[in-house]
């Protein structure tokens, strides 16, 4: 059992709010490790506080979903493949 | 079945062996299509819920311990967010009870923290359920264990841990009939004390234990604003998640590493990074050029005939109707669509690059250089790219975290000479130094780069001052395989991005100079349509702006003509040089006679310097439409104006150091 | 390859460091030297790649003479 270190959810909310955009720059950031980060990520996004958006294609993080092609926002299956790829990054909803 | 146990729910027996639907619920990184894929062979069907737009997979499933079993599998990602329609079909699913008889919850025991909150969102519904745990090999081999027995026990759940090389899956389907033969489990509660689970001792008062209602529950994650409930299950999953797994305490070395050691050393690193842009660079125009030679030949071609056809039908042949549909807006259309092969290379190439995690090593190796000139190592792959062609080049500018930057490289990216100037670099370089043009195109893209490296140290000390230094701090990810869907996917997105951004200006300015060409100077003879080149609009406009030639060396229309045409796409200045001169006529000898004499003699000169001014001004107005995209209106311009003076400085430099010499 | 402690040193630096994931007291391991004088140190499963100037900020002591 490997101690790791605590963080709050307010924390890497901030983080997020803050630029970090993997669970790597979250950890860094906050003083946590990966693995705890990412779990923190998965936990404000069942919440809906925060959620997956492209950061090349221009079409979600500035134009806005219009042009976007799936249905259900970007929490849907379709964005999720890309994740880990670098081409997505996590946003706070509404930002 | 009497029982002393205090139930809260009213547990409805699971239905007949015959009817069973399982569903299989988790985030689709976590192995979850694998297994279902495993466990129905090839008999998937995919197709919308009924009811909804949400496409789910179904299949059927035979064990032995089960019998047949409907599997659905479930979209869905981290959670049961009712903001998504996925999520919110599955949240649904699994809480309706009677639609569905019980859930296999997938968990990745490589990334066992962020899988457990799914479980435990769907723990919190009396849902019957069992967690298969999959990717326990990746775990292995980074030195993680899982204990499953720890992980039942705090989700109340069996664990079934999945062997992929064995494809055994009887242990799943063993537990999942011992479960649908039991009433739903209790659901995980949530109190002010911490994430719990109620066990049989609770008194029936417990209101810990109600199931929740899906809607109330996610409702109170999503409006509570101090994340005091999200907090509480955050804490129980990584208390979870520590409890269960085991790391060793020193960093294995993988394979990553290994291949690191040489790919980041100081002299196989750069070695390495040279032959990977000259494979981008090779690759792109030696694969775009027949696929762009063959979209040209086919819009000059059959399109062009076609429409003339057409026009003729209607009796508009040789009409000014017909000249601007098929000089004007074919002939735009056309040259953007030839843009289309190259941009699709470069931009898979570079999504390629990313994707395998070669690019943030590139950005290592490239640190020290590009650090001399105030950016961060990954600038050197737009500028890479841009030798190709500037437009996705500019585009390419995005893989640059910091604004600061991607203004700075998206600046200085028109500077890398393009392909399409090299066009005429072999022209002119045939024409007037016929017995050195090799060495006169290899002086002109060093001048290429020594203009990149003027215009960054003249930006920085003037426009863009407060850079700061970035010391490099970079995550380096695993090495990992690029999926070639992943590729294709953010291609086509790049691609649409350019195609919205650019096809309108580069229409617009085709047809407008080919009005131009049209239309009579004013005070000339013959009607629109209907005049020869020498008095058309184009000729005086051209004759105009020459003036501010004067000092270059190569003060006359034509030659001037074919940079207003190359301020457009420099794909077009040949052929529009050419077309300034009478049908028939040699170019070469056409133009090497008005350098002669608007240079005084001195044509070498002159010549170098239109070269020189080739180079450094703007390249085309697809790179506009493409920086405006990227870094606004405004700097676009500063971005023009700083072309079109450092190329009229340099040319005048140029011819009048070179025609005092020769 | 020896496991470290880190402890920054200047104070600008500390931040940036911070922000890396170095603390006082975070064990990393140096994995390779790259070309321009950094290196990529391992944090767990993370991999990092910092420059000669980040590298200078860190005052490190080794696990020999931490354990006293």
């Amino acid at each position: 059992m490997t101690p790791t270190t605590r963080v709050s959810l307010a924390a890497v909310l901030a983080a997020v709010a803050g630029g970090a955009g993997s669970a790597a720059e979250v950890a860094r950031r906050t003083g946590c490790d990966p693995e705890t980060a990412e779990t923190a990520l998965a936990t404000l996004a069942s919440t809906g506080r925060i959620r997956r958006a492209l950061v090349f294609a221009g079409a979600c993080a500035t134009d806005g979903c219009g042009s976007c092609g799936s249905s259900g926002g970007c929490a849907s299956a379709g964005m999720a493949s890309l994740v880990g790829s670098g081409l997505t990054a996590w946003r706070v909803v509404g930002s | 079945m009497a029982d002393t146990i205090p139930r809260h729910s009213d547990p409805a027996p699971a239905p007949a062996p015959r009817s069973r639907v399982v569903a299989l619920v988790g985030s689709p990184n976590s192995g979850k299509s694998t297994l279902f894929n495993a466990l129905t062979g090839a008999g998937r069907a995919v197709g919308n819920y009924p009811g909804t737009t949400v496409e789910v997979g179904t299949g059927r499933w035979t064990s032995a311990s089960l019998g047949d079993v409907t599997l659905t599998d479930l979209p869905g990602a981290y959670s049961l967010d009712p903001l998504s329609p996925d999520e919110a079909l599955t949240a649904e699913l699994l809480h309706g009870g009677s639609a569905l008889d019980a859930a296999v919850i997938v968990c990745d025991a490589a990334h066992l923290g962020r899988s457990l909150v799914l479980a435990a969102h769907v723990r919190q519904l009396p849902v019957r359920s069992v967690v298969a745990l999959t990717m326990s090999d990746v775990a292995d081999r980074r030195g993680v264990t899982v204990d499953t027995d720890v992980l039942a026990e705090r989700l109340g759940v069996p664990v079934v841990r999945l062997d992929p090389r064995r494809r055994d899956v009887s242990a799943l389907a063993r537990a999942l009939a011992q479960v649908l033969d039991e009433p739903p489990p209790r659901p995980l509660a949530v109190s002010s004390d911490g994430v719990g689970r109620c066990t049989p001792a609770c008194p029936p008062e417990c209101t810990a234990c109600q199931p929740a209602d899906v809607a109330d529950l996610t409702a109170s994650l999503t409006v509570d604003d101090d994340l005091e409930r999200a907090e509480q299950l955050f804490a129980w999953v990584t208390e979870t998640t520590e409890l269960a797994t085991t790391r060793p305490p020193e960093a294995r070395r993988t394979w990553t590493d290994r291949v690191d050691r040489w790919v980041t050393a100081p002299i196989v690193g750069p070695l390495v990074f040279l032959a990977v842009m000259w494979g981008v660079f090779v690759l792109t125009t030696t694969v775009a050029a027949p696929l762009q030679d063959g979209l040209d030949a086919l819009f000059t071609g059959p399109v062009t005939d076609a429409a003339r056809a057409v026009l003729g039908a209607v009796g508009l042949s040789g009409s000014l109707v017909e000249g601007f549909v098929v000089d004007g807006l074919i002939a735009g259309v056309g040259m953007l669509l030839t843009f289309l092969p190259l941009m699709a290379i470069m931009f898979a190439l570079l999504a390629l690059l990313e994707d395998s995690g070669y690019m943030a090593r590139a950005a290592v190796v490239t640190d020290r250089l590009m650090g001399r000139l105030g950016l961060p190592g990954r600038a050197f792959m737009p500028l890479v790219v841009g030798f190709g062609c500037n437009v996705p080049a500019i585009s390419a500018v995005r893989v640059l975290p910091d604004a600061r930057h991607r203004l700075l490289t998206a600046l200085l990216v028109p500077f890398t000479s393009c392909s399409a100037r090299l066009t005429v670099y072999v022209m002119v370089a045939a024409t007037f130094f016929p017995d050195n043009a090799g060495t006169v195109v290899f002086l002109m893209y060093v001048t290429s780069i020594v203009l990149v490296i003027l215009g960054g140290l003249l930006l920085r000390s003037t426009l863009i001052r407060s850079m700061g230094s970035d010391p490099l701090v970079l995550d380096l990810p695993t090495y990992q395989r690029p999926s070639v869907r992943l590729l294709a996917g953010a291609t086509w997105m790049r691609l649409r991005g350019f195609l919205q951004t650019a096809s309108g200006i580069i229409v617009a300015t085709v047809a407008v100079v080919w009005a131009m060409g049209v239309i009579p100077a004013p005070g000339a003879a013959g009607s629109v349509g209907d005049v020869p080149v020498n008095d058309s609009l184009y000729a005086w406009i051209s004759e105009h702006v020459a003036v501010l030639f004067g000092p270059t060396g190569f003060a006359e229309w034509h030659a001037v003509g074919a940079l207003i045409v190359g301020f457009v796409a420099k794909e077009a200045v040949i052929s529009s040089w050419a077309q300034t001169y009478p049908a028939g006529s040699d170019l070469s000898a056409s133009v090497f006679a008005d350098f002669t004499a608007a240079s005084g003699g001195h044509p070498q000169a002159a010549a170098a310097a239109f070269l020189v001014f080739l180079l450094a001004y703007t390249p085309c107005v697809a790179t506009l439409a493409t920086q405006r995209r990227q870094i606004g209106m405004r700097w676009t311009s500063v971005g023009v104006v700083m072309q079109l003076t450092m190329a009229w400085v340099l040319a005048v430099a140029v011819f009048q150091i070179g025609s005092t010499i020769s | 390859m020896m496991v470290e402690s880190c402890h920054a040193d200047s104070v600008p630096v500390t931040r940036r460091l911070a922000e890396l994931g170095i603390r006082a007291g975070t064990t990393v391991q140096v994995l390779t030297r790259t070309s321009g004088g950094g290196a990529i140190l391992a944090i767990g499963d993370d991999r990092i790649a910092v420059s000669r100037e980040i590298l200078r900020g860190v005052r490190v002591l080794t696990e020999a003479s931490a354990r006293g």
